[in-house]
């Protein structure tokens, strides 16, 4: 038999019962849609969540204060126990460990900022000039602080545009203006460009001021909340925090990695963990739309053992006048992928709509990637070949003269 | 050339076997009409099954051209079927919803002949058979009963390689079908076998050759 043979069979075969064919065809186009549209939001949310994380800098290892406790008798300094990282050892790892790209210092804290009648509450952070390139922040108006405003201590601050908005109102220009942090009045020579919360925290709502600054007038002693460092490739990363973490417990006295006083964190644990959680919600939702392909599937092999057994007089003759019993089971089966096959393809057009949909609604940036729809694709056709296969044996099986027979 | 030596078959087994042929031999000579008649029930629908290589025989031998039959596998019967035996079944049996044409052609689809060929084999056999151009294309379901029998008829035959021997198992045939038989179609082909059943004597008045 013919493959156009069998394809006029076919359409013979799916015409003569349309709403019947549409229904089950209804079955496997809700179920190829749901996995496409599910994986496409699941991507999607998946990227927006790395580009968010990667929104923070480049191949960036943060070196934060531990929370470690004295051992023995040491009094627990509480708060002041998170003091062990100083400028000597931001200076140390900049010059001592190797493919390091830049190196920022920075103390963090919340002040009360007063500016002209107005006040907000909000995050100040001492910086150095390098903050600005391993943090990709760019500066809208005005600039970013200099190495030598740093040097001097000098009080001059940069406003996150929120903060601008809070304390001068939307869209003014406050370049120029004046601030007081703790009562001390700094003078704002930049505003940086809107970057987006991530998640936790408004990037936007922060005040930048030289580290030296801050640690001069408002903290008052030699500490440092963060240590930013920004590795010269995303495969040295590794190493380079292997160093980082060797070079302070070396210069902190401490012998065992696990009592170290301070703690290390690389961005791309930061990405490996978000992304592992993103990929399990897309399986999660892969596996949803994956049951409503299953539902579809069963649906078809519903319809094929009714076809099969309405034409039993059929396939009776067809075998009488020679059809071989691979003949009949291609018919069935042929008939049984063209469903799935049709229903994979309005199935993917309409996901790949509702993916579009759900975009336009700009909660999440969707992809469709090539990779999920082929593999709904080629779902939808072995569902239509698993599915179909039983029933297309069960005619093929048939005795010829008991289905001549049959009424 | 048919050629059947005590044939027997039994259906079910154990209590409930019932022997429908009883050690049946005869032989069928090339471009022989015949006709096989007895009251219902006396298995010649179970020996037209044979006969037609649709089913297989309990015990017994039966040679087809010279060709051990009951030795072969289902596919090799369906072959058989295809190469060598047109049937009419007594309820005509066309594919519903399907034009006269595609109809008359499905054997040839089955056999693989091409699409040209196909075409020009059907209207060919459907002119001889009687049937009007203008009715090809009609539906099978929009034909009359004698359009059937004809169409029918048609299918049966449009296989027909001049080669080879053609047992037409024709399956209570009326009498006008007889005597459309006897008019048209059975001496076409002088090698050609027709086996038809019937219950009573009228047919048989179609210059079978044995009855």
């Amino acid at each position: 038999m013919k493959f156009s043979d069998i394809t006029h069979e076919t359409y013979a075969a799916l015409s003569a019962n349309k709403v019947r064919s549409g229904l089950t065809i209804l079955g496997i186009v809700i179920g190829i849609s749901s996995v496409i549209a599910m994986v496409s939001i699941g991507t999607g949310a998946s990227n927006t969540i790395s580009s968010s994380i990667e929104s923070l800098g480049s191949n960036l290892i943060q070196i934060t204060p531990g929370a470690q406790q004295m051992r023995g008798f040491g009094a627990s300094s509480g708060r002041g126990g998170a003091k062990t990282l100083t400028n000597e050892d931001a200076q140390a790892i900049a010059e001592q460990v190797a493919d390091v790209e830049a190196v920022d210092s920075q103390v963090s804290s919340r002040y009360q900022i007063t500016a002209k009648g107005t006040n907000t509450n909000t995050s100040v952070t001492g910086v150095t000039a390098n903050y600005s390139q391993i943090r990709n922040v760019e500066v809208a108006e005005g600039s970013f602080i200099s190495d030598t405003q740093n040097n001097s201590a000098s009080k001059v601050a940069v406003l996150g545009p929120t903060t601008r908005d809070d304390l001068f109102g939307e869209g003014t220009n406050a370049i120029g203006q004046a601030i007081r942090i703790n009562g001390l009045e700094f003078k704002i020579i930049g505003v940086t460009v809107a970057k987006g919360g991530t998640g936790f925290q408004n990037q936007d709502d922060i005040i930048y001021i030289p580290v030296r600054s801050a640690q001069r007038y408002l903290s008052g002693d030699q500490y440092l909340t963060t240590i930013a460092v920004q590795a010269t490739t995303p495969e040295v990363m590794t190493q380079v925090q292997a160093d980082i973490i060797l070079l302070l417990l070396d210069r902190h006295k401490i012998s065992d990695a696990a009592l170290a006083d301070f703690s290390v964190l690389n961005q791309n644990d930061i990405l490996s963990t978000a992304s592992s959680v993103t990929s399990t919600l897309t399986y999660l939702l892969a596996a949803i739309g994956g049951i409503s392909l299953l539902v579809g599937g069963i649906g078809i092999m519903n319809m094929m053992l009714t076809t099969v057994t309405e034409r039993t007089r059929e396939i009776g003759l067809r075998k009488a006048i020679g059809a071989k019993k691979s003949d009949i089971r291609a018919q069935f089966l042929a008939e049984a992928v063209a469903l799935t096959v049709i229903g994979g393809v309005v199935g993917i057009a309409l996901g790949w709509l509702i993916s579009f949909a759900v975009n336009l609604t700009g909660l999440v940036t969707t992809s469709v990637s090539l990779s999920s729809v082929l593999l709904a694709f080629g779902v939808s056709a072995i569902t239509g070949i698993v599915f179909g296969y039983y029933p297309a044996r069960r005619a093929a099986e048939l005795n010829p003269i008991e289905a001549l027979r049959y009424e | 050339m048919i050629e059947i030596k005590d044939i027997t078959k039994t259906y079910g087994s154990g209590d409930t076997a019932f022997q429908a042929l009883k050690g049946i031999s005869f032989t069928i000579k090339d471009g022989e009409f015949i006709a096989i008649m007895g009251p219902s029930g006396s298995g010649k629908s179970t020996l037209m099954h044979i006969l037609g290589c649709l089913d297989t025989l309990t015990t017994g031998t039966y040679f087809l051209d010279g060709k051990d039959v009951s030795t072969l596998t289902d596919e090799e019967l369906a072959e058989i079927r295809r190469l060598h035996v047109g049937f009419v079944f007594q309820s005509f049996n066309l594919l519903p919803r399907t034009t006269v044409m595609r109809n008359v052609m499905l054997p040839l689809i089955y056999a693989g002949v091409s699409d040209e060929e196909r075409d020009e084999r059907s209207r060919k056999v459907l002119s001889a058979a009687g049937m009007t151009e203008s009715h090809f294309s009609h539906l099978s379901n929009q034909l009359s009963g004698g359009q059937i029998q004809r169409v029918a008829i048609a299918r049966a035959l449009v296989n027909d390689p001049s080669h080879f021997v053609k047992p037409f198992i024709f399956d209570n045939v009326n009498n006008s079908t007889a005597k459309f038989l006897r008019g048209d179609l059975a001496l076409n082909r002088p090698s050609r076998i027709l086996v038809i059943l019937c219950q009573s004597i009228i047919p048989a008045r179609c210059r079978c050759n044995r009855f």
